[in-house]
């Protein structure tokens, strides 16, 4: 609550000083950097570490200004001129805001905007939040903490690729990662292809959501797309995830040292035989340390972090050793009264190895133990590991240590990312921001395949060993991502209308340049290409520059109706020579039917204490691959001499494809805001979709990139947040999100049925057809007549691999000084296929023909095993506890003086799952996840070990 | 205010012009870049090779699956064709016409784009090319029913793609006269003869190559280091699974196909077009025409002149164990004896112990066939079987043996979909599978007598073509 003196007219020309101070509404702790201006103007101060304030009034008008105090997490307080007496000093009362309306968000607007004036819905995950996980990547830290996206890690392996999901499936020609900005720097998202089958390491790809530096977050901002992401224009379908970093600011110098020690165990839920885990999987140590230092004066604000992470990882002979290091700096300056200057610098150095799994071919261990290769690979075995002796077991054992032990690779990724933003108040009401970035990221892979290893693995007695196969392959992947952008933002009010008018111009150069050179025929210790008797190479280089400008009005009359419109144009040089910029117009209302006077009237302010409605229209695009668009011929050697081949068909009408959403929703907030609903309905409709549509045999060429698609998504969100006890010493907070989904491809434009991340047609593929939903399985379905197989359909639907529903909830529960938290997600309605299953049927390694009849099996042995691959899709619902901890801080009484604050912790990362399937529903066979370019949707589970179980303690000490 | 905004994004694009940041540099050389440069039509009949070398390793592949030769004991290629189960909605359907079409396209481009606009280009440049397009239209009429001869075009039955295949062979030798193309095409113009039973031209033709060039042959070369590689001897024998296996009465013809490195980096050429050929119809014109007398000279010249004069290399195959998965049975000893059918006699030789030190394996042609054997047999059928063996086991791995068994693939859905000439009514999107071919993967399948040490095939498959010789759908010569 507010408490002010007196009231008294100011007086409207003087030049005068305001005075103050601003404390916690339940606590009475004071609050510093509460950001106090004047309304409609840029005129502004933040409190000290004290909560005062001196704000500097110069000589305006006041009379319809009011004093605005506003800080995160808190309820925007505006008090008007006219009810303030200069001459005091001023007692202010934050309380905390419980459904953040009035939370200052910039993603997706160019520059500032209150969450009160959108129609569209902005989720940002605050500083506690980030604190309390112990996740080491940005993906996964959001996992469970978006309410309305998926956050699937496909691989428990170090660097995997995850799968983003949020409004369902927009493409069928890129993955459905957002775009990612840290401090409006566009960084790599890996949407660009490792073309040379390079940064798929043993068979898996490398993410580079795995190594944007997470040290120093103060704030992630995420839009799902449509409207929320128009001014992203041709790059933005999949949404924007927006981390912010912090810059230190006015108050003491404060040094925190924040370690985590603990264990990183397999999980072996979905193991098929527990003697898998005893043959590759171990406990490993997990160490993470770091130190913050943060601090300022109101001129000059900085913020210093490192960190080291080691984890030893889950799989034997440390096959999945991750080391990564960060450094992250922010620095905040005001270099004179309307300017200020704001820099963030990050870098990141993560190494580590990865055992060879999925498609890396011969020998690979999940593939060896749970498929049943066992039987054929190496001195072979009986594949059904429950029936061997424990001698047999042994020497299995033993042979598979070795197999491991030898395999010999390393990852290691080098990223450099830097923001400028320079911030200009010409006027009042006028805010011009420059901001400039770079993120650069550099990928090394190296794997060492030794005559060693495959004399191994093949069994080679010493007399037939071989010495000329061993190989080593290099890879180098360089990003460059350029962003640069300016823009201006006026506000203006007058009587009860405000106008917020953004303008601005926006610049991306992205390069993606990828090597891959080999060395065939090495001797073992060799560790450079230039020892083996043969080499290739490869190169690949995809460039693409985009250029756009936007416009947007926000409207507002009496602070409760606000109306938004804007549109931006981009033009973009992998467009087709035919095609010329491209638009996407926006447009939005909403409606603070709680701000109502007969709302207030008939409900006061605690039964039903929030309303708004609102609905909204826009466009948002995905554009197509470099260089796609040109016709183009192919060279490479051929018995030593050029050789020019066809290249790619090329498409001079390549446009974007085009995301038009429509949503409508409402926020409702009940019990003095302690019950908070969120509710939309949505449909998207991609149009102009991109598909590589294979071209008719008789035009003698493969495919063709071409837009013409549909692809329609639909589906309602509903976000719960509720506050069942909020007390001195109690706060327990429980948040819950349900999403519905529909996805369906309505016009392939007369392609064929294609696959886009499955096997071969006769296996089990993903495919994209019309009428169906993008990526649905697809194989042969067994009709079964007194248990023998009677006939095969082949290629039929086997059951979509989106979810219908999917969603999460959390547990924040606080006592005094301890807090309890978990998060947990879940889906239901898709369904996956387990390659291990219907290999262990074929190679005889299950204990019950994984139900298939043993009359069939007696009739015809094994060999129809791909004419019922329907009998190995099953259905992944789930529910997953990804966290569960505990936190206790000290007060600062006991510490003596020692420190500032000391917290202890004990989480558990990924305890408890439960599945529908026999198999991890995440895990996804390598290559099928992608992760880079190619659009997927998973639902392939093969040879992929799910995400790790990690128990970790920590303390966090600030001086 | 604005006009500084324009102002500031003005300069802004000029210091991006200026440090080249708004322009980006296409790798690739566009298609109108590449016509403009010198020594086009030379870069582009190597990348025609290169092209001959992909279309054949597409077609070796699956159409030996889909014949008795090579059953596929693992999973990386079809698992159809081996029954044999052709459906036009197959994508290996798809893929063998686009091999082809690919190859046609290629050679196309060449001839009608690429050449003009070169001053450099040569006669035999343009002999080499219509050379492609001659194996194209060819391989359009053995392998299918009926496929267009352009892109989108009407599809045109067999005997009108043999007949183009004819008229095009003979302008690479009218182009060409001494070069080893018009060698080859008259060798692919006696076979055209042979399918389309113009006898008198096939004996003109096949004489010639008898009497003229008895020890040619004319080979597909691959790249094992910059690719296309011979996929095929990556089946058999790089690839560290065993993923094609013989049919046991061919075990010791395998592989034919092999890596002297060990490493897959040297290649073993395919042989297109070989004089064996010659001989081989030859005889069967002459058995038909004049009876066992006038053939088995021809025959015993074929194994005395010719295949007596093949390379055979001495390999290390003890990797080589036919444990692919699927079957576990196939025999790995060379005391183990092989019937050609039930009720036939056990016969040695035919399987190769390739853990008792090294193997020898014939690179071009090979046969089990004896001279006693041509002499011994006794009437038409019986040499007519012995013909039929020979071209099955000299042929091997070439893809051929799919063209005697009579099989023929549909057009693919994929072309019927886009392609408006072909209603989704046509008789062509069906295959052509003779009525004689047993099914089920009879063709690749086995008995194994463990105690006896013998292994029985299921079918005699050449036994079955001469029964069967009155069909329209196989041995031309006979109808």
């Amino acid at each position: 609550m507010l408490v002010f003196p007196h009231s008294e007219l100011p007086s409207p020309q003087a030049a005068s000083t305001l005075q103050g101070v601003v404390i916690d509404a339940i606590n009475e702790d004071p609050i510093a950097g509460v950001t106090i201006s004047i309304s409609g103007t840029t005129i502004g101060v933040a409190t000290n570490a004290d909560g005062s304030f001196l704000l500097n009034i110069p000589e305006i008008d006041l009379a319809n200004k009011s004093l605005e105090v506003r800080f995160l997490g808190y309820k925007t307080l505006y008090i008007p001129f006219s009810d303030i007496d200069l001459e005091e000093e001023l007692s202010l009362e934050l309380e905390q805001d419980l459904l953040k309306v009035d939370e200052i968000v910039v993603t997706g607007q160019g520059i500032n905007m209150e969450k009160r004036r959108l129609s569209t819905n902005i989720t940002s995950v605050t500083e506690e939040d980030i604190e309390l996980s112990s996740s080491n990547r940005v993906d996964q830290l959001l996992q469970s903490k978006i309410p309305n996206a998926q956050f699937r890690l496909t691989n428990g392996q170090p660097g995997s690729s995850s799968i983003v999901r949020a409004r369902g499936v927009v493409s069928a020609f890129i993955n459905s990662t957002p775009i990612i900005y840290v401090d409006g720097a566009r960084v790599d998202n890996l949407n660009t292809a490792a073309q040379l089958g390079g940064g798929s390491s043993s068979g898996a790809a490398s993410s580079s959501l795995a190594d944007i530096p997470i040290e120093n977050i103060e704030r992630i901002e995420y839009i799902n797309g449509g409207a929320a992401t128009t001014m992203y224009g041709s790059d933005a379908a999949n949404g924007v995830i927006q981390i912010f970093t912090k810059k230190g600011g006015d108050g003491d110098l404060q040094v925190s040292y924040n370690a985590q020690l603990g264990s990183t165990a397999p999980t072996n839920d979905y193991l098929y035989f527990d003697r898998t885990a005893d043959l590759l999987f171990q406990t490993g140590l997990y160490q993470k340390h770091d130190v913050q230092v943060n601090g300022g004066t109101q001129k000059l604000g900085y913020s210093f972090s490192a960190g080291i992470t080691n984890d030893e990882g889950f799989r034997i002979a440390n096959q999945n050793e991750n080391t990564k290091i960060d450094f992250r700096s922010g620095f905040s300056s005001k270099i004179n009264d309307k300017t200020d200057y704001k820099s963030s610098f990050g870098y990141t150095t993560n190494t580590f190895r990865r055992a060879r799994n999925g498609n890396a071919g011969g020998y690979t261990g999940l593939w060896y133990t749970e498929s049943g290769s066992s039987s054929f690979t190496g001195p072979g075995f009986n594949p059904n590991l429950n029936q061997l002796s424990d001698a047999d077991f042994e020497l299995m054992k033993n042979y598979v240590q070795k197999a491991e032990e030898t395999q010999d690779n390393e990852t290691n990724i080098n990223r450099f990312q830097t923001s400028q933003v320079i911030e200009f108040k010409p006027l009042n009401t006028l805010l011009i921001k420059a901001t400039a970035g770079v993120d650069y990221r550099s990928q090394d892979e190296e794997t060492y395949t030794t005559n060693e290893y495959l004399n191994h693995v093949d069994d080679l007695s010493p007399a037939n060993s071989l010495f000329n196969r061993g190989s080593i392959s290099k890879f180098n992947r360089t990003y460059l991502g350029l962003t640069g952008e300016l823009n201006a933002q006026h506000k203006y009010d007058v009587s009860n209308f405000s106008f917020i008018s953004t303008v601005g111009t926006q610049f991306f150069r992205n390069e993606d340049h990828q090597v891959a050179y080999r060395g065939i025929d090495v001797r073992d210790g060799a560790r450079s290409v230039s020892q083996a008797a043969n080499t290739e190479s490869s190169e690949y280089l995809s460039e693409v520059v985009n250029y756009g400008i936007y416009f947007q009005e926000n409207m507002g009359y009496k602070n409760r109706y606000f109306l938004e419109f804007g549109i931006r144009g981009d033009g973009n040089s992998a467009f087709g020579d035919n095609v010329g910029t491209q638009y996407y117009p926006k447009a939005g209302v909403a409606y603070l039917v709680s701000a109502e006077p007969f709302f207030i009237n008939t409900f006061g302010n605690s039964a039903f204490s929030y309303f708004k409605i609102k609905a909204n229209y826009g466009l948002a695009g995905n554009f197509p691959t470099p260089f796609a668009g040109e016709r183009t011929v192919d060279f490479d050697g051929f018995l030593g001499g050029q050789a020019a081949t066809f290249g790619q068909e090329g498409n001079p009408n390549l446009k974007p494809e085009k995301v038009t959403s429509f949503e409508i929703g409402a926020d409702f907030g009940f019990a003095d805001d302690r019950i908070f609903l969120n509710a939309n309905y949505y449909y998207t409709e991609t149009n102009d979709a991109l598909f590589y549509v294979p071209l008719e045999p008789s035009l003698g060429t493969g495919t063709q990139l071409q837009n013409v698609g549909v692809i329609e998504n639909r589906g309602f969100e509903f976000a719960l947040t509720a506050i069942p006890v909020l007390t001195q010493d109690w706060n327990i907070r429980v948040k819950a999100a349900v999403n519905t989904l529909d996805n369906k491809v309505v016009d392939a434009g007369g392609a064929s049925p294609f696959n886009i991340n499955g096997f071969s047609a006769r296996t089990i593929q993903t495919v994209v057809e019309e009428g169906y939903p993008v990526g649905y399985l697809r194989g042969n379905k067994g009709t079964f007549v007194n248990g023998v197989l009677d006939s095969t359909t082949p290629q039929a639907f086997l059951g979509s691999t989106i979810p219908d529903v999917f969603g999460s909830v959390s547990l924040n529960a606080n006592y005094k000084r301890f807090v309890l938290f978990s998060n947990a997600d879940f889906q239901t309605g898709a369904y996956a296929h387990s390659f291990e299953r219907q290999f262990r049927f074929n190679y005889g390694a299950s204990d019950n023909n994984e139900g298939i009849p043993q009359t069939e099996v007696d009739a015809n042995g094994t060999s129809n095993w791909l004419n019922f691959t329907d009998h190995f899709v099953e259905k992944t619902d789930f529910f997953k506890i990804r966290t569960i901890g505990l936190n206790y801080t000290f007060s600062k009484s006991s510490l003596a003086g020692l420190a500032e604050s000391v917290s202890v912790g004990f989480s558990v990362i990924n305890p408890i799952n439960f599945a529908s399937s026999s198999f991890d529903p995440e895990a996804t066979q390598s290559g099928g996840d992608q992760g880079q370019n190619g659009a997927t949707t998973g639902g392939i589970a093969y040879a992929a070990e799910s995400a790790p179980r990690q128990f970790l303690g920590s303390i966090k000490i600030t001086f | 205010m604005k006009n500084s905004i324009i102002a500031l994004s003005i300069l802004v694009s000029l210091f991006l012009q200026g440090c080249g940041l708004d322009a980006v540099e296409n790798p690739n050389v566009t298609t109108e870049k590449f016509l403009d440069s010198p020594q086009s039509a030379t870069n582009w009949v190597n990348g025609s090779r290169s092209q001959m070398a992909s279309t054949i390793n597409v077609i070796i592949e699956l159409t030996e699956l889909t014949s008795d030769n090579y059953y596929n004991n693992r999973t990386i290629s079809s698992k159809v064709f081996d029954i044999p189960q052709i459906d036009y909605t197959d994508l290996d359907v798809g893929r063998i016409q686009s091999a082809i079409h690919s190859l046609r396209r290629t050679a196309d481009f060449g001839l009608n784009t690429v050449l003009p606009n070169d001053p450099d280009s040569t006669p035999e440049q343009e002999a080499e090319l219509k050379f492609y397009l001659a194996v194209s239209q060819l391989f359009s009429g053995e392998y299918f029913e009926a496929l267009p001869n352009e892109s989108l075009g009407a599809p045109l039955p067999s005997e009108t793609q043999l007949g183009l295949a004819n008229t095009t062979f003979d302008e690479v030798i009218s182009l060409a006269p001494n070069s080893d193309f018009a060698k080859a095409a008259l060798i692919g113009k006696a076979r055209i003869a042979f399918h389309l039973n113009s006898t008198s031209d096939l004996r003109t033709l096949a004489t010639s190559v008898v009497n003229n060039t008895p020890q040619f042959t004319y080979q597909v070369q691959f790249d094992g280091i910059n690719g296309p590689s011979n996929s095929f001897q990556n089946l058999l024998f790089d690839s560290s699974q065993d993923e094609f296996a013989p049919l046991p009465r061919l075990d010791f013809l395998d592989p034919k196909y092999f890596s002297i490195d060990g490493a897959g980096i040297s290649q073993i050429p395919v042989n297109l077009f070989k004089s064996e050929e010659a001989y081989l119809m030859l005889a069967e014109l002459e058995l038909k025409e004049n009876g066992l007398a006038s053939a088995q000279p021809v025959l015993v010249d074929l194994l005395n002149d010719v295949i007596a004069n093949r390379d055979v290399t001495s390999i290390d195959d003890s990797r080589e164990t036919r444990s692919g998965g699927n079957r576990t049975d196939y025999p790995l000893s060379d005391t183990v004896k092989v019937r050609f059918s039930q009720g036939e006699p056990a016969l040695d030789d035919f399987i190769l112990d390739r853990q008792d030190g090294n193997v020898s394996i014939p690179t071009v042609s090979g046969t089990s066939v004896t001279v006693a054997q041509i002499n011994n047999a006794a009437t038409v059928d019986e040499l007519l079987e012995i013909i039929y063996l020979m071209r099955q086991e000299i042929f091997i791995a070439e893809g051929r043996r799919v063209v005697d068994l009579g099989i023929k693939y549909p057009i693919s859905q994929q072309e019927q979909a886009g392609n408006t000439n072909i209603s989704g009514s046509s008789p062509y999107l069906d295959a052509i599978i003779p009525g004689f071919i047993p099914l089920s993967r009879s063709m690749d399948d086995f008995t194994v007598d463990e105690t006896q040490g013998i292994v029985t095939i299921a079918v005699n498959m050449n036994e079955e073509l001469v029964q069967n010789k009155s069909s329209d759908l196989v041995l031309p010569l006979w109808q």
